[in-house]
């Protein structure tokens, strides 16, 4: 559960208690509850990449039409002025260096701050954190000019026709494909796959 | 009715074949990467499109590889027999019939089998020779069973229902396994595939066999062959993918099978011996082209069947059906929340027959049938979708061969063209994350099986010297179905909870020669008693499913239904086509299973309500009623894993009796086997 949710939750179990005791709710009470469920909105498209996430991720790439096998390095972007993006990447990074096994692939996994995206290059695939919204633009040049596959549990990033994939473990997997997004990058994916997934 | 030639017909198709692609389960889907992605098997048998089980528009069952070998179970009806709606008639050690919500039937003309896509169902009578496909059990990576009319998309033998047997892909998966199993009733059975892969595609061979004793269970003298045939199959499998560019594959494949079993003869419902051989070849190519995902699928089937029968003094009669099939087929969406299918379908048919008859004859059948179908798939929302389908078919028919003099139905009769739609509509609603709601209508045609459209023998049977004749003015059986699904995710309890009621309506319900209402009117002219196919009458049926399906994370796994489906004829003129007697009404299951460490244990015990079946008495001249009484079976399986590569297997069948009565023909006896698989 993501401290935002926890916030809400909280607040929300504050308030019912105070209902249950006929109190009035107070004004403290619903400050928070209404602060949380701002958070919990604008957070409401991303959340923060977790084990679930990246697999899913991974289990898309057998689908590529021109598949990707043997060792590969996974560039995982994040601005390192957003704390919560930075704690996210070093996440995703300590996963993969944990062991993490994809189908029919070894991956190593590269920081690579968006400021220096040049450190993308030799990366066909990418992972974005959340936060990276003022980036878009500059990320996905950088992916098209590499032809790198990107992929965030960020949907805006993707509805946006910005990254490739969106990803979603929870409750039930769910991919969001921008076509747009794959066609710039050189990215193909079978006609089965698209069948299968949320196009935008 | 308008008559049309059949040449014309027949170039039509020709160019049909030259251009086609394949079937909706050509190799572009793979099945092991997209089921690890989503977390669920993904099907293609709803809608011809690949489709997450979840999301399929149909009532649809997978059972998955696990739980085919969890259920111990060496051939494919009794791994049908865990899904409810679906009643399992087994006549003899290796001789089933599947029925789909009641309409049971021997010679079962309702279900559409396929392997991979391609029919194993033989056109002779409409059946499945269910001991005589060609497949590896563990080469199966799902089977899945879609009940009620999906005539749209498979054609006019899926009036029913389909169930479609899904093999592990040459050039996607690495499955190397071999079994062999030894059991009772002299059982031996062996089985193996190979498969070699890589960047060039895929190539698999398959291969298998068995024998066995016959149960020795009281037959009825006059009417059941004796002595029977021992128990027997052998196969032969090499299917082939060529990757020949990212977007573009090719597929071959090659069978061969041969068995012998002791079966319910649908058309004088006394039992008979059988030897049967089919062959089949197959190629076809899938294209990622810029028009969508086009697929080809041609494929010859040719079957032979020698009958051996107690009233006919024990000769021979031998029916040999050809078939050849040509799918041309587009999928593509158009724009984010459309999807479209599209296809053109030719089939050709040949069907002869040959019998020491009283009057010779040359009977030869000839069905040209063209197709053309469409789907629309539409994502109205993210919760709600709404799927059309809908095929024009049309077939015309011409006999060939040379009639005696004075038949009911003279070569004339035989130039003649039927047209048929068929349709399906489903809307799905994901009401909340663990509910959705699938309300559907189908209409399903089944046109004549080429017995009931062209069979001719003037012969003795029964010391009655007697006219069997085929009718080729018979209609096309009509059924609609209504269903509404419900399915419930009951996360507390690790399970789905599924409601499935339906309502189906047969309307011109077609007897085979023996079963038709004009028996013994002799015709002007002759001295035999004359036995004609003819359309018989209606039908409707009701009922549903209920199941409770789960499993928890400690290793335990249950599968609890009970499914009623109540038929109840509307014949207009006696038949012996009698759904309401032959359909048990009420079906209880409770599957347990649990796996700890190397081992599972399984269970799977059945209740089923009594029958009053059709069934011959007196050397198969008159068919009447016989009661008989319900019957529990239980079945099991342990299996220990040795090591990563062997396990090793326990498994049983009717176990808690050593006879059990499940018909009006003979008894089952308890088998069981010993097996050792190796996977490599």
């Amino acid at each position: 559960m993501s401290p935002v949710n926890l916030i809400a939750l909280i607040a929300l179990n504050y308030n019912l208690r105070l209902l249950m005791a006929n109190r009035p709710i107070s004004l403290h009470g619903m400050a928070l509850w209404f602060m949380a469920s701002i958070m919990m909105i604008a957070a409401s498209a991303f959340a923060a990449t977790d084990q679930a996430d990246l697999a899913v991720g991974m289990k898309t790439l057998p689908l590529l039409t021109n598949k990707i096998t043997g060792t590969a390095s996974l560039a995982i972007i994040y601005d390192p002025a957003n704390p919560a993006s930075k704690e996210e990447a070093n996440g995703i990074k300590a996963v993969l260096d944990s062991g993490f096994e994809a189908p029919d692939l070894k991956l190593t996994g590269v920081l690579v701050p968006v400021g220096d995206l040049g450190k993308m290059a030799g990366s066909r695939i990418a992972i974005l954190t959340g936060g990276l919204s003022a980036h878009y633009d500059a990320i996905n040049n950088a992916a098209i000019s590499n032809s790198v596959l990107t992929m965030s549990t960020d949907l805006d990033c993707v509805r946006a026709n910005k990254c490739v994939l969106g990803l979603v473990s929870k409750p039930h997997v769910e991919i969001y494909y921008s076509k747009a997004a794959a066609d710039a990058a050189k990215i193909s994916f079978g006609q089965v796959f698209a069948m299968l997934v949320k196009q935008i | 009715m308008r008559t049309y030639p059949i040449r014309r017909i027949s170039l039509l198709a020709l160019i049909a074949a030259f251009t086609a692609p394949r079937s909706a389960s050509a190799e572009m889907v793979d099945y092991g990467s997209l089921q690890s992605l989503f977390g669920e098997p993904v099907t293609t048998s709803a809608t011809g499109t690949p489709q997450r089980a979840s999301d399929v528009p149909a009532n649809m069952t997978i059972i998955t590889a696990d739980e085919i070998r969890q259920s111990g179970s060496r051939n494919i009806p009794e791994i049908l027999s865990r899904v409810p709606g679906l009643d399992i008639l087994q006549d003899s050690s290796t001789s089933f019939d599947v029925g789909v919500r009641g309409y049971q039937q021997a010679f079962q003309p309702r279900l559409l089998v396929l392997v991979d896509g391609r029919q194993v169902f033989i056109d002779d009578y409409s059946r499945t020779l269910w001991d005589n496909i060609p497949v590896n059990i563990d080469d199966i990576r799902q089977i899945e069973v879609v009940k009620g009319a999906s005539s749209a998309l498979f054609g006019s033998n899926a009036a029913g229902g389909v169930i479609n047997i899904i093999t592990y892909s040459p050039i996607y998966d690495h499955n190397n396994v071999g079994s062999i199993s030894v059991g009772t009733q002299q059982t031996l059975t062996g089985d193996a595939t190979v498969t070699q892969n890589g960047a060039w595609g895929g190539t698999k061979f398959s291969v298998g066999g068995m024998h066995a004793n016959e149960f020795n269970t009281p037959r009825v003298a006059g009417s059941d062959q004796l002595p029977t045939f021992e128990p027997r199959h052998e196969y032969i499998v090499n299917s082939s993918v060529f990757q020949l560019t990212p977007n573009l594959q090719a597929n071959t494949e090659f069978t061969y099978a041969d068995n012998t079993d002791n079966t319910l003869d649908g058309i004088s419902y006394v039992t008979a011996a059988q030897q049967n051989t089919t062959y089949s070849a197959r190629a076809g190519f899938s294209w990622q082209s810029p028009y969508g995902l086009i697929t080809n699928n041609n494929y010859f089937n040719h079957s032979l069947s020698n009958f051996y029968e107690e009233p006919d003094g024990g000769r021979p009669y031998s029916l040999w059906t050809s078939l050849f099939v040509s799918q041309l087929q587009d999928q593509f969406k158009s724009g984010t929340d459309h999807t479209f299918r599209v296809a053109l379908e030719y089939r050709y048919k040949d069907f002869t027959s040959a019998a020491a008859e009283l009057v010779p004859q040359n009977s030869d059948l000839q069905e040209n049938n063209i197709a053309a179908s469409g789907m629309w798939l539409w994502q109205m929302n993210d919760n709600l979708s709404w799927t059309n389908a809908l095929r024009y078919d049309r077939q015309a028919m011409q006999q060939n061969g040379t009639l005696a003099a004075g038949v009911a139905s003279p070569v004339s009769a035989y130039d003649r063209a039927v047209d048929a739609f068929s349709g399906n509509s489903t809307l799905v609603y994901k009401v909340t994350d663990v509910d959705t709601l699938r309300a559907g209508y189908g209409r399903g045609v089944q046109l004549p099986s080429l017995i009931q459209s062209g069979f001719n023998e003037i012969f003795t049977f029964g010391g009655s010297a007697e006219d069997s004749e085929g009718n080729p003015k018979l209609k096309p059986t009509i059924v609609e179905d209504f269903s509404l699904d419900y399915d419930r995710k009951i996360a507390s309890l690790d399970s789905t909870l599924s409601l499935s009621p339906f309502y189906e309506i047969n309307r011109d319900i077609a007897a085979l020669p023996f079963t038709g209402a004009t028996q013994t009117i002799p015709p002007a002219g002759t001295v035999y008693a004359l036995f004609i196919a003819e359309n018989v009458g209606n039908s409707h049926g009701y009922g549903g499913e209920i199941e409770l399906k789960g499993h928890s994370p400690e290793g335990f796994r249950w599968d609890a239904s009970y499914s009623l489906a109540k038929v109840v004829d509307t014949n207009s003129v006696l038949s012996t086509v009698d759904y309401q007697g032959s359909s048990p009404e009420s079906h209880f299951r409770l599957l347990l299973g649990y796996t700890t460490g190397s081992w599972e244990f399984d269970t799977n015990g059945q209740y089923v309500t009594g029958l009053n079946m059709i069934r011959s008495t007196d050397s198969g001249i008159l068919a009447l009623p016989t009661p008989v009484g319900g019957y529990t079976s239980v079945s099991a399986r342990i299996g220990y894993k040795i090591d990563e590569r062997f396990t090793l297997a326990l498994s049983g069948t009717n176990l808690t009796q050593a006879n059990t009565n499940e018909s009006a023909y003979p008894a089952i006896e308890r088998q069981l086997f010993l097996t050792l698989t190796g996977r490599f």
